[in-house]
């Protein structure tokens, strides 16, 4: 038991450094983008810039919270034991199991990529929104399976 | 399935938060699985069974398992 917890605490550790790591990359990315290659962005339709733009900003923010989170876990020990409970619960894992975690967020991902990389703009459009409902409907499986089990 | 732990740890002035910390899982966990809405793999109920110091079948009523 204490060797998982030690372990939970190295996985949560290189967690945290990789979020921080990925966050600062897109802020450089960000960078990059409106000061350094901003002229060579005109092949680049307005709206997949602009979802680039918002995409980003979500996953950064996000991973900066994951990043603070895990930092913040470590430091206490009881909010450690809970985290690793939540972890490797396995009511938690069957709920996500059902929700189709995490095949529904690689294909999501997928999706968005293709979206991101195809050149008709109604073939990217519909990929996008096809990975956003994707993810729409195994969050409402998942509050929902939260709810009746 | 119904089950003896709320009636246990209230025996044992025990929260739920104090029992999933106990039994290495989530208090939202021990709520289900005393409501019936979630029925608890062996292992687990083995930890519960353990920290009760009862065997399972004195936790869980698996009568509607018997033919």
């Amino acid at each position: 038991m204490q060797n998982s917890i030690e372990k939970f605490k190295k996985e949560l550790r290189s967690r945290g450094i990789i979020c921080a790591v990925l966050c600062l990359l897109i802020i450089a990315a960000f960078i990059l983008k409106a000061f350094i290659i901003k002229d060579s962005l005109g092949e680049i339709a307005p709206f997949k810039l602009g979802f680039l733009t918002g995409l980003g900003s979500v996953i950064a923010l996000s991973l900066a919270l994951m990043s603070i989170s895990s930092f913040r876990t470590l430091k206490n020990e009881k909010k450690l034991r809970l985290a690793f409970n939540a972890e490797n619960d396995e009511r938690c894992a069957a709920i996500r199991a059902k929700s189709g975690n995490p095949i529904i967020i690689y294909t999501s991902e997928l999706m968005i990529i293709a979206g991101l990389l195809v050149k008709s703009p109604d073939a990217s459009k519909a990929l996008i929104i096809a990975a956003a409902c994707q993810l729409l409907v195994s969050v409402v499986i998942k509050c929902v399976l939260n709810k009746i089990m | 399935m119904k089950t003896k732990i709320k009636e246990l740890r209230k025996l044992k002035k025990m929260s739920q938060e104090e029992l999933a910390l106990a039994v290495s899982t989530t208090r939202q966990t021990i709520t289900s699985i005393e409501t019936g809405k979630y029925i608890a793999s062996l292992p687990l109920a083995y930890k519960i069974a353990k920290c009760f110091g009862l065997s399972i079948e004195e936790v869980f009523d698996l009568s509607e398992y018997d033919e």
